[in-house]
C-alpha cells in the first residue's frame, strides 16, 4: 500500500508458473529470504490496512455512516508526529502518543463538521461531506508541512534477520500492537456500556434511541476512537517508508477492500480480511504481475464479489450500507 | 358488463375517459426542445461578443466539456442514486483510448471516439455486472478502485500511452471534420457546442421517456420496484453505461481539443468534484448540470488566479479546500442546489396572483407551474354496495404456497406454511401481531429468503425472485404505503405498467415514435386507474402531497393498472377511518368481480368478516386453522391464538 517499500524480485518465475507448480516450489525457485521479506511486508501492511478499517467500522456501527476522512486522518496522524519530534523535538514515544490523542479531537472536530449537521440526511450526503473533510485535510497538512514526502524515525530502530530477510523492529511492532489494538477493541465493544450500546444502535438505531442510548454521545466518541485508531496506522506505517500527502487515501483504500473481504461487520473478518488484501499485494503481487501489484487487491475484491457478494465471514445479510 | 369493455379492468365510462386524456405526466409539458436551442444559441452568442483571449476562450470550452461529463453523471447519481467516483476516471480513460487509437496516422480519426466509448461502455458493463449485485458502500469503494486501476494502467502500461510513460501524452492528433481540421479554439468551441447540443437533446429524450420515472422509482426503494416488475438490475447498469457513454465522448472530445493527456486531470479529486457540479447545480433534472460546471470551472479559474493571499499562501493553494466546504455548505444550505433556489423563487411568484411574465415565459423560465388539470369531485365508488353482484364460484387453485418457511436466525417467523388461493376467491389471513402474516407474503414475493415451494397456476416458480412472481401476475400492498415521493401520481401508477416494451434507454432515442405512443397508452390507462380511486385530480401533483389515506388509494391505483391476476395485500385498512374503510372495501370486491384474487391481511374483524370468503389463521409462524370467516372464531385454537391459553387448559 505504501510507496518506497522496495522489494527485489524473484527469479525463474516464469518456469514455474508455466509448470503449474504449487507455491513451496516457486519459493524455492526464487528463495526463501525474499518471500519472508514479502511475508513480513504483507503482515504489516495488513495489520495497518486493519487498524484504519477498525476506524471507519466503529464509526458505521455507531452512526450507520462511513467516514471517507479516514485516510485523510492517517495521513494527518503521521505528520503531527513528524512535526512533534523532526520540528519540535520531543522524544519519539512522546510524539506517538501526542499524534494519537490529537487525533481524537481532530476525529471528534470531523464529527462536529461533516456528520453533526447532516444527520437526518440521506447517508450519501454525509459521505460525501467526509470526503470533503478529507480534502480540507490534504490542503491543511499541504500549506503546513508542504508537499515534499518525509520520513519518521521508527520507535523500535534496527532489525533482526529470518531467513536470510531483513526484517525491521518496526513490522514486529506493528504486528503487535495491531492484536493488542483488536484485543482492546473486542473488549471495548463486548464488556463495556459504550459497546454495548454502539451494538444496539447498530442493530436497530430508532429502538436503541428509544431506550435512551444517548447517540449523539456515541457518534462523537467514535469518530474520536476512530481518529485516533487513524492516528495510530499513520505513526506506525510511516517509519516502515516515507509519508506524503495521498499516503493514508491507499491504507484506507485498503481498509475499505479489507472490510469487504471481511464482510463487512465481524472485527475479526476485518483483521483476516487485511491480511489477505496484505498478502495477495505484497507476496502475490511480488511474484505475479509485479508491476501492476498494487492493483492486485482491486483484483480480490472482484473476485470474492463475483463470488460471494455479502464477502466471506458474513452468515446471511450484510451490514454494508453507506 | 362484458369483461372486454374494461380498459384495465375499469369500467369504461365515455364521460370520463375524455379526462384522461388530458393528464399527463409534468415531465412531458413544457418546451424543452426550445429550452435546448435557446441556451445553445445563448452560448453561442456568449462566446462570441463576450468572451476574449484564450484563458477566457480556454474557459469556456473547459465549461461546455465539464457539462457534458456531469450529464451524464446526473444520470448515474441524480437520477439512479449510484455512488460512482469513477466518472472522472471514465473521462480520463476515454481519453487516452481515443489518443491510442488515432495514434497511427492511417486510421480515420472518428476510430477515436468510437473506440473510446466503446471501451468505457464495456469497461462498466464488466465492473457494473459484477458491482451492482453488492451494496452501496461496496459499490463506491468498487469505483474508488476501478478509478485506481485506470490510473495504474496509464501510467505504467507504456505500450498503451506509447512511450514516455508516467502516463503523458502529447501530439494527440486535432480533430477533423470532413477533411477541415480543427485548430482554432473557436473550431474546438464550436465542435464542443454541437456535443453538448446533442448530449442535451439526447438528455431531454431520456428525461421524457420511461427511464427517468423507473431510475427514481429503483433509486428510491429498489425492493418495492422490483415488486412492480422493474428490471432493477438492467436499470442500473444502463444508466452506468449511460454516464460513462457521455463520460467516455467528453473525454476523447477533451484529449483531441487539447493534443495533450496527463495523469492529474482525471484524479479522485475531481471524481469528488464532480459531486459538487451536479448536486450544486441541482439534482432535480439536468439542467443543472451547466450551472454546476459553469460554477466549478470559473470559480477555480478566479481563485487559481487570485492575487489575494491567506495565512501567508496565495488562495490557489487552498483550491481543494475551497471546494471541500463549499461542498458541504452546499449540502447543508442548498440541498436542492441552485435550481432548487429557482424553485424557491417559484414558489415565492406564485402567492402573487397577477402574472408578472407572460405565461410561456413564467414556464420556461420555471417560474410558473404547467397548467393544473381540474376535474371537479370525485367520482363516486364504482360499486354501490358489497354484495350487489353475485359471487362467482371459487375456481382453481391460483396460487399454491406449499411448506413456506423463513427464518430470522434461530427464529422460525414462518414454519412450513402451505396456503391455496382460488381463483375468484378472497382469501383472509389473520393472526395476532408477530404471527408471521406479513412475513408469508414477503417470502411470496421473494423480498425476504425463504424455502419452500410456490406454484403459480400450476407453474413451478423460483422463490426470491419478485420479477418472475410479478410476471405471473401477482402485485402486493404494503403495510405501510410504499408510494414514490419524488414522483407524481400518474408516474406512480405508470410504473406497474404490463407493457414493458420500448422502456429501454434505446428505444427512447431511437424508435422514439413508437415508445411515445406506448407512453401515451400507458399514461391514459393510468389516468383511468386514478380515476377509478378518485384520485384523477391529484394525478400531476407529486405523491408527496397526498393525505395518508390518499398514498393507499394510490397505492391500490397503481395495483389496478398492473392488470394482476392476484393481489396480495398487507392490513390495507391500516390508518383508515370507518367510511374510507367502507370505499376499500367495495374497491377490493370489485376487482374480485373483474377476476382478480385477492390474499387480505388485516386486523378488522368487521371488514375481514364482511369481505373474505375464507380465512386462514397463523400464530406463530403456524398455520392453526382454516375456514369460514363467520365461523371460524368458535374454533378454539384461533381464541388462543388471539385471546391467549388459560393455564389450565392442555391445549
Amino acid at each position: 500500500m505504501v510507496a518506497g517499500v522496495v522489494l527485489p524480485k524473484p527469479r525463474f518465475l516464469l518456469v514455474s508458473v508455466f509448470r503449474g507448480e504449487p507455491v513451496t516450489a516457486l519459493v524455492l525457485a526464487s528463495s526463501l529470504s525474499n518471500f519472508t521479506a514479502y511475508m513480513a511486508a504483507a503482515i504489516s501492511e495488513g495489520s495497518i490496512v486493519a487498524l484504519a478499517a477498525l476506524g471507519f467500522l466503529l464509526t458505521h456501527k455507531a452512526t450507520g455512516v462511513i467516514s471517507f476522512a479516514q485516510g485523510a486522518l492517517v495521513t494527518l496522524g503521521a505528520y503531527i508526529a513528524i512535526w512533534a519530534s523532526r520540528t519540535e523535538g520531543w522524544p519519539l514515544l512522546l510524539s506517538y502518543l501526542f499524534a494519537i490523542v490529537a487525533m481524537f479531537f481532530v476525529g471528534v472536530a470531523s464529527e462536529r463538521i461533516a456528520y453533526r449537521p447532516l444527520r437526518g440526511r440521506s447517508v450519501h450526503v454525509v459521505v460525501i461531506a467526509t470526503f470533503g473533510i478529507s480534502l480540507i485535510i490534504e490542503v491543511i497538512i499541504g500549506l503546513w508541512q508542504g508537499t515534499q514526502p518525509k520520513g519518521l524515525s521508527p520507535l523500535w530502530a534496527g532489525h533482526f534477520e529470518l531467513f536470510g530477510a531483513v526484517i525491521p523492529y518496526q513490522r514486529v511492532l506493528i504486528l503487535v500492537v495491531t492484536l493488542l489494538t483488536v484485543a482492546a477493541m473486542v473488549a471495548l465493544f463486548t464488556r463495556t456500556q459504550f459497546g454495548r450500546q454502539v451494538r444496539a444502535v447498530a442493530a436497530d438505531r430508532e429502538t436503541a434511541q428509544l431506550y435512551g442510548v444517548p447517540v449523539g454521545r456515541l457518534s462523537i466518541l467514535s469518530f474520536g476512537i476512530a481518529g485516533s485508531l487513524a492516528g495510530l496506522a499513520g505513526v506506525l506505517i510511516a517509519p516502515v517508508g516515507s509519508v506524503d500527502l495521498g499516503f493514508g487515501f491507499l491504507i484506507m483504500l485498503g481498509g475499505f477492500y479489507a472490510a469487504i473481504v471481511g464482510g463487512f461487520g465481524s472485527l475479526g473478518g476485518v483483521v483476516v480480511g487485511g491480511f489477505l488484501i496484505g498478502f495477495v499485494q505484497y507476496v502475490v503481487g511480488s511474484y505475479w504481475l509485479t508491476r501492476y501489484q498494487s492493483l492486485w487487491p482491486f483484483a480480490l475484491i472482484i473476485g470474492i464479489i463475483a463470488i460471494k457478494p455479502t464477502g466471506l465471514f458474513t452468515k446471511g445479510q450484510s451490514h454494508g450500507r453507506l | 358488463m362484458a369483461a372486454s369493455d374494461m380498459a384495465i379492468g375499469v369500467r369504461a365510462d365515455t364521460d370520463r375517459s375524455s379526462l384522461w386524456d388530458r393528464v399527463r405526466p409534468p415531465i412531458y409539458r413544457g418546451l424543452p426542445y426550445v429550452r435546448v436551442a435557446l441556451v445553445l444559441a445563448g452560448l453561442f452568442l456568449y462566446r462570441v461578443t463576450r468572451t476574449q483571449g484564450r484563458a477566457q476562450e480556454n474557459l469556456y470550452n473547459t465549461w461546455l466539456l465539464y457539462t457534458i461529463l456531469v450529464i451524464g453523471f446526473y444520470f448515474v447519481f441524480g437520477l439512479s442514486g449510484q455512488f460512482a467516483f469513477s466518472q472522472a476516471a471514465i473521462y480520463g480513460l476515454g481519453g487516452y483510448v481515443s489518443a491510442w487509437a488515432t495514434f497511427n496516422h492511417d486510421h480515420p480519426l472518428i476510430l477515436g471516439i468510437i473506440a473510446a466509448i466503446l471501451v468505457c461502455l464495456v469497461v462498466s458493463l464488466l465492473f457494473s455486472l459484477v458491482m451492482q449485485r453488492t451494496e452501496h458502500f461496496y459499490f463506491a469503494v468498487g469505483t474508488l478502485g476501478l478509478q485506481n486501476v485506470i490510473l495504474a494502467i496509464v501510467t505504467r502500461w507504456k505500450g498503451f500511452t506509447r512511450g514516455s510513460g508516467g502516463g503523458e501524452v502529447s501530439n494527440i492528433r486535432p480533430i477533423s471534420v470532413f477533411g477541415h481540421t480543427l485548430t482554432t479554439r473557436f473550431d474546438t468551441f464550436k465542435l464542443l457546442l454541437f456535443s453538448l447540443g446533442v448530449a442535451m437533446v439526447i438528455a431531454v429524450f431520456l428525461e421524457r421517456s420511461p427511464i427517468r420515472r423507473e431510475s427514481i422509482a429503483n433509486r428510491d426503494s429498489p425492493v418495492v420496484a422490483r415488486t412492480l416488475g422493474l428490471p432493477a438490475l438492467k436499470i442500473r447498469v444502463t444508466m452506468f453505461m449511460l454516464g460513462s457513454f457521455f463520460a467516455a465522448t467528453a473525454g476523447s472530445l477533451n484529449a483531441h481539443s487539447e493534443g495533450n493527456l496527463g495523469p492529474t486531470s482525471f484524479g479522485v479529486d475531481l471524481g469528488l468534484f464532480v459531486f459538487l457540479m451536479v448536486i450544486l447545480g441541482g439534482l432535480g433534472s439536468f439542467w443543472g448540470a451547466i450551472l454546476g460546471a459553469w460554477f466549478f470551472v470559473y470559480v477555480k479559474q478566479q481563485i487559481s488566479v487570485s492575487q489575494t493571499h491567506l495565512f501567508g499562501e496565495k488562495l490557489g493553494a487552498y483550491l481543494p479546500a475551497i471546494f471541500g466546504i463549499v461542498l458541504i455548505l452546499v449540502m447543508i444550505f442548498l440541498p436542492d442546489g441552485i435550481l432548487g433556489l429557482g424553485d424557491r423563487i417559484r414558489r415565492l411568484f406564485r402567492r402573487d396572483a397577477r402574472p408578472i411574465l407572460p405565461n410561456w415565459l413564467a414556464l420556461f423560465l420555471g417560474l410558473a407551474r404547467a397548467p393544473q388539470l381540474v376535474v371537479g369531485a370525485m367520482p363516486p365508488p364504482n360499486v354501490a354496495a358489497g354484495g350487489a353482484v353475485e359471487a362467482p364460484m371459487r375456481g382453481t387453485p391460483l396460487i399454491a404456497a406449499a411448506d413456506i418457511g423463513v427464518s430470522f436466525g434461530g427464529v422460525k417467523a414462518v414454519d412450513a406454511v402451505s396456503i391455496t388461493l382460488h381463483e375468484h376467491e378472497i382469501l383472509g389471513l389473520i393472526g395476532p401481531n408477530g404471527s408471521g402474516k406479513s412475513t408469508f407474503i414477503n417470502a411470496i414475493t421473494g423480498v425476504v429468503p425463504a424455502v419452500g415451494s410456490l406454484r403459480i397456476r400450476g407453474a413451478e416458480v423460483a422463490l426470491g425472485h419478485p420479477g418472475s412472481v410479478r410476471s405471473n401476475g401477482v402485485l402486493r400492498t404494503y403495510q405501510t404505503p410504499q408510494t414514490f415521493l419524488h414522483l407524481t401520481c400518474i408516474e406512480n401508477v405508470m410504473l406497474t405498467t404490463t407493457d414493458r416494451k420500448y422502456t429501454g434507454i434505446m428505444s427512447s432515442i431511437v424508435l422514439r415514435p413508437v415508445m411515445l405512443r406506448h407512453e401515451k397508452q400507458r399514461w391514459r390507462d393510468a389516468a383511468a386507474a386514478l380515476d377509478r380511486v378518485g384520485l384523477l385530480d391529484r394525478a400531476e401533483e407529486s405523491a408527496a402531497n397526498l393525505s395518508y389515506g390518499q398514498q393507499r388509494l394510490l397505492e391500490l391505483a397503481r395495483t389496478l393498472a398492473g392488470q394482476p391476476t392476484v393481489v396480495l395485500l398487507d392490513e390495507p385498512s391500516a390508518g383508515l377511518n370507518a367510511s374510507e374503510t367502507e370505499v376499500l372495501a367495495n374497491h377490493l370486491r370489485q376487482m374480485r368481480n373483474d377476476g382478480v384474487s385477492l390474499l387480505v391481511i388485516d386486523h378488522k374483524i368487521d371488514f375481514i368478516t364482511a369481505l373474505v370468503d375464507r380465512v386462514v389463521v397463523l400464530e406463530l409462524g403456524q398455520l392453526v386453522a382454516e375456514g369460514d370467516p363467520h365461523t371460524i372464531w368458535q374454533d378454539v385454537r384461533v381464541q388462543n391464538a388471539y385471546l391467549g391459553v388459560a393455564d389450565d387448559e392442555d391445549e
